[in-house]
């Protein structure tokens, strides 16, 4: 072999070197990064934003602590509670995001809730009968809720009465105000307090959140980005190696079929 | 640089802005009736209902009850479907079994508000609804809005089978 061939045959055979160990270290990113992305391609589908994580080391890991804000009343036979921004009657979490929970009622059998600028009305299954938006034909933050005689009050911008079909609204008299049963925030039985803060705690973390940190490599802070950074510029240098080599031998393999 | 910052910043603003409340629903329904609305009645959603509403929107009603409102051969309704994770308000008059507006009332999504625009709600006007409970016009979608257009669908199909389940869709002409 001549001087020259032998330093082109080490040449590339340190470029396959360098090929092989770019593709092993970029290996496992890849697999990483592929499999994170079928998942997230099909977030809607595979339901990945409505699944939620409950391992206690992934939940720690995302410093995902017990609620600190809650308020909970209660009606005749159940409980309500905001726990940070999520709903329960009782143990079961109503869909949706709260800001604010003013009280709760029951009337003929029918849960009423104030939430935000909101009447919720349920059935004692917890299905969601109606939402009543509009408060006396506008939508105003509901400051509390309660009951006189079979009828509704809601302080809103004003003290205001209606029945259970919410048809029509009238403007309570200073008599009839004093005359309200109004729903005061209760202290949860701490049987029910536990539960509802783990469920609040494993009803946080979306898988969806979690594919989304694993692709960019923020699941393990800035340092996973910055490995993401890496594997992202050894898959071009692995691109470019894999390339070149090809180029080499395509010549070389033209090289060898020309006839002399 | 600056041309890139004055860009970017205008893009924010223009997303800032489209999301939000766009008519309250109280005024839809009032300018629906031209200041004359009807007292509101309540349509319950059990049985043959609750299954065609869950085979149109893909999922089960979200409410047990829908209030709406009606005269002569029209209803208005004002419906609710989330587009990826927060609910799109939508207000829907029907007249003669066919619809006559839709307009999209409150937007909170982060994507997708370019459903809100008259170009895409005015594609829905006078269409009626097949046996099959599907559109009976199609309907061009918006690129990047794919999640916001399925939810207006979805709305707009849900109105017009609650429609026909009302009174007004058999008034004598």
């Amino acid at each position: 072999m001549s001087h020259r061939k032998q330093r082109h045959f080490l040449k590339l055979r340190s470029l396959y070197l360098w090929h092989r160990y770019i593709g092993i270290s970029a290996a496992l990113f890849v697999v990483v990064l592929a499999v994170t992305g079928v998942f997230l391609n099909h977030t809607v589908t595979l339901k990945l934003d409505r699944s939620f994580i409950s391992a206690p080391w992934l939940l720690n890991w995302y410093d995902i602590e017990l609620p600190q804000r809650s308020i909970s009343y209660s009606t005749e036979k159940h409980y309500v509670s905001l726990v940070e921004d999520k709903l329960y009657i009782d143990e079961q979490v109503v869909t949706g995001h709260f800001e604010s929970l003013a009280g709760a009622i029951e009337l003929q059998d029918i849960i009423i809730i104030a939430a935000d600028t909101e009447l919720l009305l349920f059935t004692h299954d917890g299905e969601l009968i109606e939402k009543i938006h509009d408060i006396n034909g506008s939508r105003a933050l509901i400051a509390a809720i309660g009951k006189t005689s079979q009828r509704i009050a809601v302080q809103a911008n004003d003290f205001l009465l209606t029945d259970i079909d919410f048809s029509s609204w009238q403007q309570a008299s200073r008599k009839k105000i004093l005359d309200i049963a109004w729903s005061y925030p209760t202290r949860l039985p701490h049987q029910l307090r536990t539960s509802l803060a783990e469920n609040y705690r494993s009803n946080t973390l979306t898988l969806e959140r979690v594919m989304l940190d694993l692709h960019s490599g923020r699941i393990l802070g800035k340092t996973g980005v910055y490995l993401m950074d890496a594997a992202a510029i050894m898959l071009i240098l692995l691109s470019m190696s894999g390339g070149f080599i090809w180029l080499q031998q395509l010549r070389k393999r033209r090289k060898k079929t020309k006839p002399n | 640089m600056r041309l890139l910052t004055f860009l970017f910043i205008c893009l924010l603003t223009m997303t800032a802005q489209a999301r939000g409340v766009y008519q309250q629903p109280a005024d839809f329904i009032h300018d629906a009736f031209s200041g004359n609305a009807p007292a509101a009645k309540r349509l319950w959603i059990t049985g043959d209902r609750k299954k065609v509403s869950r085979e149109i929107l893909g999922h089960p009603p979200s409410s047990l009850r829908l209030r709406y409102w009606g005269k002569g051969k029209r209803t208005a309704w004002i419906l609710e479907e989330i587009g990826k994770e927060k609910p799109i308000t939508v207000g829907i008059i029907i007249n003669k079994n066919r619809i006559e507006k839709v307009k999209v009332l409150i937007f909170l999504e982060s994507r997708g508000w370019e459903v809100r625009h008259d170009f895409f709600t005015k594609q829905f006007e006078n269409i009626g609804l097949l046996v099959s409970q599907q559109l009976d016009k199609p309907i061009d979608g918006i690129s990047g809005a794919t999640l916001s257009v399925r939810a207006l669908k979805k709305l707009v199909r849900l109105a017009l089978y609650l429609h026909s389940q009302t009174d007004f869709s058999h008034v004598a002409p």
